[in-house]
C-alpha cells in the first residue's frame, strides 16, 4: 500500500480546482494515519506539483481526480458566529478546518458526535467557490482520530462547557424528548418582550425591541405519561426513553433556538428523523402578530441537545413518523437559480425558498432524498406534470454526492420585486410564472435588457407585468412570514392547487419549431410511413420534369386553441427569402398576415393569442422517429438553452390577424420606438397622391449577396394614380368640401393600453381633408382652385430603394396608397403635380408611402377593434371542431375585409355616386382574373404572337393573362444552386434561389398547366398542392407548333389566397389523374361534336365519336394490385406508381338514345367507376370497412379503400351477366387470384364501388367503335357467355371528363338552331 | 328490337305526364308509338314526403311536376348485403327541396298518373345543367325519339 499523503486546506484552496481524494479505493480498508505530514505541509515547499494528479491532465475537464491516497485531517464545527458566510451557509454548513484555513462541510454520514472533533477524511470532493475565496468540503467517508474515539464523550450540543452547568438558569428547566420532525431555515424576527420580564430576567438571550435571529424545530414528542412525568429535569435527564409499549410520538411541540443557538441548525436540519434531547429550555407563551400566541420552549445559553436513544422494542424511529412522503432520485437538472431541481428526469422539486434548496452539495447527478413535500399536478394545455413542491417543512438530505464537478451559481443576496411576485404564488402558478421567466429571457435576450426582462429591486419587470395580466388573484397565497408559516403550516398557506390550465405558454420560437416537427410525426399516421405507398424516388423522370416531384405533401392546420401557447415577437422581412417573419431571439417564423398593413412596426413586440399553425411536408421523409419524445416543452427544453436542430424538412409557418394581437408596452425599454419616421403625419404644406397598385414585380435576384442595390435594388410595382389627390384640411378654405375623413389607424387604436403612444400620433388624429376632382362631372361647387387632379391613364412604375424591401414585401396588388408629393409648394392651377413621370419609375423611399384604405358611403363604424361582425366571419373561416373535415379546414391569405391600412379614407353618401362611379371605371384597366376554364377557352381561342424558342435567349412572346385556380401540385425540377428538393414545398428547402416549376392548377373540372422558372422571392409562403392562388400575368404562348402553353416569367407574381389542409390522398387522386388532365385531352373533350349511340353503328370504326352518357351498368372489372404504369405512356416515359389498376373494364352506357358497351381500362375506367372521388357517405362510416381496411381515417376516396382490398387479394374480377338485361347490378359474380377468405365487409365494398358507379352523373366520353371479337379475342369464353352484350354496339374510351353543360347547351343549342 | 326499351330516355315533364299506357298490365308506355320503360328528368324539387318505407317527391323542371317515388325497403336486396338499400337512404337525404336533382327510374302508373318509380337521383351542383337538359330532351326528340317526319302510326 503506497504511503498516504495529507493534504492540507490551505493546499486544496491553492489548487482551486474541482478535487476529488480518498486514502483508499476501497471503501472498507482500514487506513492507517500518515506516519508524518506530508511534506506539502512544509510551507518552505513549491505547490503541489504533478504527481499528485493524473498524468493526462485532460482526463477529465470535470473534477480532478487526485491520483495518490491523501487524507484530510481537521475539526468539523458549527461555523463561527462571525462567519461571514451568507445565510444559506450557515443554514446548511458545517465547517471544517485545520489550523491552515476553514472551508464550508458538508458531512455524508452525520453523526452528532462529529461536531468539535477532529475526523480523519477518507474519501471527499472539493469544490472551490466560482465567485469568491472558499470552497466546500464533501465529506463522503470519515472516521475519528484514535484519540478522539478513545475519549468516548458523549455527543453533545452546547454552547457552554457542560461542566458550567451548576450556574444554569433555574428557569431553563424544560426539555423535550422527541423526533425531530422539520426545522425552519434560520430567519429574523422582531421581537418585543414584556418589561417586568425584562427588568427581572437580566441575564436572558432576549433583548427588548431587537430583531431575533433564530430558527423553530419541530419536535414529536411522546404524550404516555412516563414522558409526561419525566418532562422537567433539572439536571441531565435520562436520555433512555424507558422500556415502555406505550411511546406514540404524535405531539408536536416547537423548539425556538434563538441566537447564538441558532448557529446550530445545520446540525438540526440532519437530526430530522432522530429522536433527541433538547434539554434546559425555557417555556414561552410567543405572540404572534397580535392575534395569535403559541406555547413554545425557547432556547437559552445553556441549552443542549443530545441523541435520544430508544429502547429495543419500541418501533424504529423512521416508521413512527407516519404521515412524511419521500422521494428518492437523482437530480438531472437544477434550474432558475436552484429554484427547480428536476429529479429522475421525470419530476421537478420547485422550492419555495432558494435559501432552502441552495445546499452546496445540491448538484447535478447527486441523489437526493426530498421529504414532507406537497405533491403538486401542474396541469396546463401544453404540460402536465407533477411537482414536488417544498416549503418550510421540507427536508432535502443529500444521500450520495455527485461525481461531476457542476456547481451551483451563486444567489444574489438581494431579492428583486420579481422573486417576491413569484414567491406569493401557489405552486402551479409559480411554476408558470418561472417557465414563463425562462421564456422571456430566452425570447428577448439581446434585444431587452436582463434587468428590463425581469425588474429590479424597485422596478417590476416585462415579465413580472406581462404575468400579472394572466393570474387570477387566487393564484396567489398570503405569506405571513417565516415564524406564522411555521406554526400555522397546513392551516392556509398550501391549500389545494387551483386549475390554472387555461394558462399558456409563451413559447421560444426555436422550440415552437422544434414541437410542429414532433408534432409532425405524430401527426402523420403510419399508412405514410409505407413504402409501398409512393416513394418518392419512384417519381424520378416524369415527363419533362427532371428531378424530384412533390406529389405526397401534407398540409396540416392546427388552432393555437389546440396548442396552448402564445407566440410573442417582433416581425421582420427575412432577407433571403423576402418572407414575412416573426422571430424572436431563439429564431424566426414565417408568417401570413392578411391585414398587415404598410408600416407596420417592425421594432414592436407583438403578442399573438389566435393563430393558425400549418404545416406542410412529405410524410415520406420521415422514416426513421428519433428521440422527439423528450419533447421541446419538457420544462428542460425551456428552462435550458435548447437548440433546435431540423430532423425533418417541415414548412411551418404561421397565421394571424393583426387585429387580434396586441403590441406589447416596452416602449420603456426602447426609446427608439416611437420615433417612428414613416409615420403618416399631416403636414401642410403636403399633398398626397393617390395610387393604385396593379402589379407588383417579384425580387428576382439575391438581395442578401449584393448589399450595394440601395439606388437599383430592382424592386418594382406598377400602379395606376387616381385623378384624386390628398390635400391636408387646413389648406382647403370651403368647408362644404369635406367628403372624407382620415380616421385613426385602428392598429394604435387597439393597443389602447399604450397610452403614451397616442399623443405621438396626434397628426393622425386630426382629420384632413380630401380635395376630389368631382367637379369633372360638373354639378358639385368646388372651388377649382382647390382641386388637384391628375390626368386620366397615368400608369407609372414604382421603385422601391433597398431600404424599402419591407414595403415591397408588404405590398399588395389592388390596394390603394398614399405617396407623398415630392415637390413642395404645388400648383393648384396646374393639371399636373409634376411628380408624375411617366415612363420614369417613382422612387419610393422609407417615409413617404401608405397604405390607404377607402370606404364609401353610410359611415357605419370605426374600422377598429369592435368590428364583430367580421369577427364571426372569421371564426367561420375556421372550425377547429374535430369532426370537421380535413379538406374543410382552410385559411384565407388575402383578405381585403379586414385589412388593416395606414389612413382610412371614407367617403361620403353624398360623394359617393360619382367617387365610386369614377373609381370604378378605372377598374378595367386592373388585369382581368380569369379562372381555369376560362383560360383554357382563351388557349384554344387564341394564338398567341409567338413561339417560345428554348434554345435562344430571345424573351418569349404571347398574351399576359392573370389566372385564379386551386394548385393541384407543384413538380420541382432543375434548382440553382443544386440542392435537393425533396419537399412538397419548394420553401421547405432553404438553399435555392430559383428553381423550374410545373405547377398545376385546376377548378371544379378542368386544369392547366403553367410552367416556368420561379424566383425565391416569389415564391409566396403557402405555395403548394391545396392552396388557391392567383397567378399575375402569366405569359401565355406556344411552345410548339400546336400546343400552348402558360409560362411563368420574370413579370409574373404569385398570391396565394386561400390553403386548405389536405390529405397524402388528395396528390394521390390528383396524380393518377393528371395524365388525361392535360390541355390536348381537354380538347379532345371539346372540340369533337356531340353524337348518339343509336346513330353510333353509321360511324366509321376509326372516327372518334363523343356521348354525353351515365353508366347504367358494369359487366366486366378487372382490378389489380400493380405498378401503375401507364400514367405517361403518352410522353414515352414511365411513371411507377402502386396503385389499384384497372385493367378493364366493360360499361354499360346510355346517353338517352340507346345502350351501348363501352369498354375503358386504367385512368379512364377509374373515373367512370368514381374512384377518385371522396366519399361522404355512411357507407363508410357506419361499417367496419375502415377497421377492416384498417384505415384511420373515414374521408377517404373509394380508390384507398380498394386499394387496401387489392393489397390482399391482389387481382379481383368482377362480372355481371345479367346487366344487359335489366341493368339492376344484382347478379355480381366475384374471383380472386388469393387464398385470403373474401369476407363480408369486402363484398359491400365492391357491391358499393359497382352501384356507385351506376348512380353517377353525366360523363363526356371520347371513343371510337370497336370490334367485339378483337376486343375480347383472349377472353371469349365471357363475351360468349353474354348473348345481349354481343348485340350491342361497343366503343372504346379514349378519353373520359365531366360534362361542362353550359358548354355543351350552347352547342346544341348552336346544332339546334342549324336545324 | 326497339332501340328505347331499355334506355332512361329524356323527357319533360309535360311530355312524361302524357305518355300512353300501353299496356295497362305490365305497365309499359308508349311514346309517339315507341314503347318506353325508362325515363330521366331533371328538375327542382317542389315538394315531399318521407315514410319509412319510401319517399315521395315532385320534380318540377319548368313544363310540369312529376312524382318521383323512392322506395327505401328494398327486398332483394337482401341479397346484396344491404348496400342499394343504403345507397337509397343516402339519396333520400340528398333530395331537399329546392335541389336540382337528376331522377333515373322507370316509369309507373299511379292514381292514374305517370310518375318514376326512382332507381337513381343525383343532386345537381350547377344550375345549368337543367338548361342542357332541356335542349337534351329537344334534341333527342328530334333525332332519336320522334319518328321520322310522313310516319304515320
Amino acid at each position: 500500500m503506497d504511503s498516504i499523503r495529507l493534504l492540507s486546506i490551505s493546499d486544496i484552496l491553492n489548487i482551486s480546482r474541482p478535487l476529488t481524494g480518498a486514502a483508499s479505493l476501497h471503501p472498507d480498508s482500514v487506513c492507517s494515519p500518515p506516519s508524518k505530514r506530508c511534506k506539502l505541509d512544509c510551507p518552505d515547499e513549491g505547490p503541489i506539483e504533478s504527481p499528485l494528479f493524473p498524468s493526462d491532465r485532460n482526463h477529465n475537464p470535470g473534477t480532478l481526480t487526485l491520483c495518490d491516497p491523501v487524507i484530510l485531517i481537521g475539526t468539523v464545527d458549527l461555523l463561527p458566529c462571525d462567519s461571514d458566510r451568507p445565510l444559506y451557509c450557515l443554514n446548511h454548513c458545517l465547517s471544517f478546518s485545520d489550523g491552515s484555513s476553514r472551508v464550508c462541510c458538508y458531512v455524508l454520514d452525520f453523526d452528532l458526535n462529529i461536531i468539535g472533533r477532529k475526523i480523519h477524511v477518507l474519501a471527499w470532493n472539493f469544490l472551490p467557490f466560482k465567485h469568491e475565496t472558499g470552497g466546500i468540503l464533501e465529506v463522503v467517508r470519515w472516521s475519528l482520530l484514535d484519540l478522539e474515539a478513545a475519549s468516548g464523550c458523549d455527543s453533545l450540543l452546547s454552547i457552554r462547557p457542560v461542566c458550567s452547568s451548576q450556574v444554569a438558569d433555574l428557569k431553563a428547566c424544560c426539555r423535550v424528548l422527541g423526533i425531530v420532525k422539520s426545522v425552519s431555515p434560520i430567519f429574523c424576527a422582531p421581537c418585543r418582550k414584556e418589561k417586568e420580564d425584562s427588568q427581572k430576567n437580566t441575564r436572558g438571550a432576549l433583548v427588548e425591541c431587537v430583531d431575533a435571529i433564530g430558527f423553530l424545530a419541530e419536535i414529536l414528542t411522546c404524550g404516555c405519561h412516563i414522558c409526561r412525568d419525566s418532562r422537567f429535569v433539572t439536571e441531565h435527564g435520562c436520555h433512555l426513553l424507558k422500556e415502555n409499549n406505550c411511546h406514540s410520538f404524535t405531539n408536536s411541540e416547537l423548539v425556538y433556538f434563538i441566537k447564538p443557538t441558532s448557529l446550530w441548525r445545520p446540525v438540526l436540519y440532519r437530526l430530522i428523523g432522530k429522536l433527541v434531547t433538547v434539554s434546559r429550555l425555557k417555556k414561552k407563551l410567543v405572540f404572534v402578530g397580535g392575534d395569535s400566541s403559541y406555547v413554545m420552549f425557547v432556547s437559552t445559553t445553556f441549552t443542549m441537545v443530545s441523541l435520544g436513544r430508544l429502547p429495543v422494542n419500541v418501533m424504529p424511529v423512521a416508521s413512527l413518523v407516519k404521515s412524511e412522503n419521500s422521494y428518492n432520485g437523482v437530480i438531472t437538472g437544477i434550474y432558475m437559480q436552484g429554484m427547480v431541481i428536476e429529479l429522475d428526469d421525470k419530476i421537478c422539486v420547485l422550492t419555495t425558498d432558494p435559501v432552502l434548496a441552495l445546499q452546496h452539495s445540491l448538484r447535478l447527478g447527486a441523489i437526493v432524498s426530498v421529504r414532507n413535500y406537497h405533491l403538486v399536478n401542474a396541469k396546463y394545455s401544453w404540460l402536465n406534470t407533477f411537482l414536488l413542491g417544498t416549503c418550510l417543512k421540507t427536508y432535502i438530505s443529500i444521500k450520495s454526492f455527485s461525481t461531476t464537478s457542476t456547481r451551483q451559481g451563486t444567489l444574489s443576496q438581494t431579492t428583486s420585486l420579481l422573486e417576491n411576485f413569484i414567491d406569493s404564488l401557489t405552486f402551479s402558478a409559480k411554476f408558470w410564472v418561472l417557465l414563463l421567466v425562462s421564456c422571456f429571457k430566452k425570447k428577448f435576450v439581446g434585444i431587452f435588457s436582463h434587468k428590463d426582462i425581469l425588474g429590479s429591486k424597485n422596478k417590476e419587470g416585462f415579465v413580472q407585468t406581462y404575468a400579472s395580466r394572466f393570474l387570477p388573484q387566487s393564484a396567489f397565497q398570503v405569506k405571513p412570514g417565516f415564524f406564522m408559516d411555521f406554526c400555522k403550516h397546513g392551516q392556509c398557506s398550501h391549500r389545494r392547487e387551483l386549475n390554472l390550465s387555461f394558462l399558456r405558454l409563451v413559447i421560444p420560437i426555436s422550440n415552437l419549431i422544434s414541437w410542429c416537427e414532433v408534432k409532425w410525426i405524430l401527426l402523420l399516421p403510419k399508412k405514410h410511413n409505407d413504402h409501398e405507398m409512393l416513394g418518392r424516388n419512384q417519381y424520378l423522370n416524369h415527363f419533362f420534369c427532371r428531378g424530384t416531384l412533390s406529389n405526397t405533401m401534407i398540409r396540416r392546420i392546427i388552432s393555437s386553441d389546440e396548442v396552448g401557447f402564445i407566440l410573442m415577437g417582433t416581425f421582420k422581412i427575412c432577407q433571403q427569402s423576402g418572407t414575412l417573419q416573426f422571430a424572436d431571439a431563439t429564431g424566426s417564423l414565417d408568417v401570413v398576415v392578411p391585414d398587415l398593413p404598410l408600416d407596420v412596426d417592425f421594432q414592436a413586440v407583438y403578442e399573438v393569442k389566435d393563430f393558425k399553425l400549418v404545416m406542410e411536408g412529405s410524410p415520406n421523409q420521415v422514416d426513421h422517429i428519433q428521440n422527439y419524445f423528450d419533447g421541446p416543452l419538457s420544462w428542460r427544453a425551456i428552462f435550458q438553452q435548447f437548440s433546435h436542430k431540423a430532423t425533418v424538412e417541415l414548412t411551418v409557418y404561421v397565421h394571424f390577424y393583426l387585429k387580434d394581437s396586441s403590441r406589447m408596452d416596452i416602449s420603456s425599454q426602447l426609446p427608439s420606438y416611437m420615433n417612428k419616421t414613416d409615420k403618416f403625419k399631416c403636414s401642410n404644406s403636403e399633398t398626397y397622391h393617390l395610387l393604385y397598385v396593379t402589379h407588383k414585380f417579384p425580387v428576382y435576384q439575391s438581395l442578401h449577396d449584393d448589399v450595394s442595390l440601395s439606388n437599383n435594388s430592382g424592386l418594382f410595382a406598377e400602379a395606376l394614380i387616381l385623378p384624386y389627390n390628398l390635400v391636408p384640411c387646413e389648406r382647403v378654405t370651403n368647408k362644404d368640401s369635406k367628403i372624407a375623413e382620415v380616421l385613426l389607424n385602428n392598429l394604435d387604436e387597439k393597443a389602447n393600453w399604450i397610452a403614451q403612444l397616442k399623443d405621438t400620433i396626434n397628426g393622425l388624429s386630426k382629420q384632413i381633408q380630401v380635395s376630389t376632382s368631382i367637379q369633372l362631372s360638373g354639378p358639385v361647387n368646388v372651388p377649382s382652385k382647390d382641386v388637384c387632379y391628375n390626368q386620366g391613364d397615368s400608369r407609372v412604375l414604382l421603385q422601391f430603394g433597398s431600404d424599402s424591401f419591407n414595403k415591397h414585401q408588404l405590398l399588395r396588388v389592388g390596394s390603394y396608397y398614399l405617396l407623398k408629393c415630392s415637390k413642395r409648394v404645388l400648383d393648384y392651377a396646374s393639371k399636373d403635380c409634376g411628380d408624375r413621370i411617366l415612363g420614369k419609375p417613382i422612387v419610393i423611399s422609407k417615409s413617404n408611402f401608405w397604405s390607404l384604405s377607402l370606404t364609401f358611403g353610410e359611415y357605419l363604424r370605426e374600422p377598429s377593434g369592435g368590428d364583430d361582425s367580421s369577427h364571426d366571419e372569421r371564426i367561420n373561416e375556421f372550425s377547429s371542431n374535430e369532426d370537421c373535415r380535413p379538406e374543410e379546414r382552410s385559411l384565407r391569405f388575402f383578405d381585403r375585409t379586414h385589412e388593416l391600412s395606414d389612413v382610412y379614407l371614407h367617403i361620403s353618401t353624398d360623394e359617393m355616386d360619382l367617387s365610386q362611379q369614377y373609381l370604378n371605371s378605372l377598374f378595367p384597366a386592373l388585369d382581368e382574373i380569369i379562372n381555369v376554364s376560362s383560360c383554357i377557352q382563351k388557349m384554344i381561342a387564341e394564338v398567341p404572337s409567338g413561339i417560345i424558342n428554348m434554345l435562344t435567349s430571345e424573351l418569349p412572346q404571347g398574351n399576359q393573362v392573370t389566372l385564379c385556380g386551386n394548385i393541384e401540385n407543384i413538380f420541382i425540377y432543375d434548382c440553382r444552386p443544386k440542392c435537393s428538393v425533396s419537399s412538397g414545398c419548394a420553401k421547405a428547402c432553404k438553399h435555392w434561389s430559383i428553381c423550374k416549376v410545373c405547377i398545376y392548377v385546376n377548378d371544379d373540372h378542368h386544369k392547366v398547366r403553367i410552367c416556368g422558372s420561379l424566383c425565391r422571392y416569389a415564391c409566396p409562403v403557402g405555395l403548394g398542392p391545396g392552396a388557391n392562388a392567383t397567378f399575375h400575368k402569366v405569359l401565355l404562348t406556344r411552345i410548339s407548333s400546336r400546343q400552348n402553353e402558360l409560362v411563368l416569367t420574370p413579370m409574373s407574381f404569385i398570391v396565394v389566397n386561400t390553403v386548405k389542409e389536405i390529405d397524402s390522398q388528395c396528390n394521390y387522386r390528383g396524380l393518377i389523374q393528371e395524365s388525361r388532365w392535360n390541355i390536348h385531352n381537354d380538347e379532345l373533350l371539346n372540340t369533337i361534336s356531340l353524337g348518339f349511340i343509336s346513330k353510333m353503328m353509321q360511324c366509321m370504326d376509326s372516327n372518334l365519336i363523343r356521348l354525353n352518357c351515365r353508366v347504367v351498368g358494369i359487366t366486366m372489372l378487372v382490378m389489380e394490385n400493380q405498378m401503375h404504369d401507364s400514367a405517361e405512356l403518352r410522353s414515352g416515359r414511365l411513371i411507377k406508381i402502386q396503385a389499384p389498376s384497372i385493367r378493364v373494364a366493360g360499361f354499360l352506357i346510355d346517353d338517352g338514345s340507346s345502350l351501348c358497351s363501352c369498354w375503358a381500362d386504367y385512368d379512364r375506367a377509374e373515373t367512370l367507376i368514381r374512384l377518385h372521388e371522396s366519399t361522404k357517405k355512411t357507407f363508410f362510416r357506419s361499417h367496419d370497412i375502415s377497421k377492416v381496411l384498417r384505415s384511420s381515417s373515414s374521408q377517404h376516396t373509394v380508390g384507398y379503400y380498394l386499394r387496401k382490398l387489392l393489397k390482399k387479394h391482389q387481382r379481383v374480377i368482377i362480372r355481371d351477366h345479367g346487366a344487359a338485361f335489366d341493368l339492376s347490378c344484382e347478379n355480381l359474380a366475384f374471383s380472386f387470384d388469393s387464398d385470403e377468405v373474401f369476407s363480408n365487409v369486402e363484398e359491400r365494398l365492391l357491391r358499393f364501388i359497382i352501384l356507385n358507379a351506376c348512380h353517377s352523373s353525366t360523363f363526356n366520353v371520347v371513343g371510337n367503335m370497336v370490334n367485339s371479337n378483337a376486343l375480347f379475342s383472349d377472353n371469349l369464353e365471357f363475351f360468349e357467355y353474354d348473348q345481349a352484350l354481343q348485340s350491342m354496339p361497343h366503343l372504346w374510351v379514349k378519353e373520359v371528363g365531366h360534362v361542362d353543360p353550359i358548354r355543351e347547351a350552347r352547342n346544341i343549342w348552336n346544332d339546334l338552331c342549324r336545324g | 328490337m326497339d332501340s328505347i326499351r331499355m334506355v332512361h330516355v329524356k323527357l319533360l315533364a309535360i311530355d312524361a305526364l302524357s305518355l300512353t299506357v300501353h299496356d295497362n298490365h305490365s305497365q309499359s308506355f308508349s311514346r309517339k308509338g315507341k314503347l318506353i320503360s325508362r325515363i330521366e328528368v331533371v328538375g327542382v324539387v317542389v315538394s315531399y314526403e318521407r315514410k319509412d318505407k319510401y319517399l315521395s317527391f315532385l320534380v318540377d323542371d319548368g313544363t310540369g311536376c312529376i312524382r318521383c317515388i323512392l322506395w327505401l325497403n328494398n327486398q332483394p336486396d337482401q341479397f346484396r348485403l344491404g348496400v342499394a338499400a343504403e345507397m337509397a337512404l343516402e339519396e333520400a337525404k340528398a333530395v331537399q327541396l329546392g335541389k336540382l336533382v337528376r331522377v333515373r327510374g322507370k316509369i309507373t302508373m299511379y292514381k292514374g298518373m305517370v310518375q318514376i318509380t326512382v332507381g337513381d337521383i343525383f343532386v345537381e351542383r350547377d344550375p345549368n345543367a337543367e338548361i342542357l337538359h332541356w335542349l337534351d330532351c329537344i334534341r333527342l326528340a328530334k333525332h332519336c325519339y320522334d319518328p321520322p317526319a310522313g310516319y304515320l302510326p
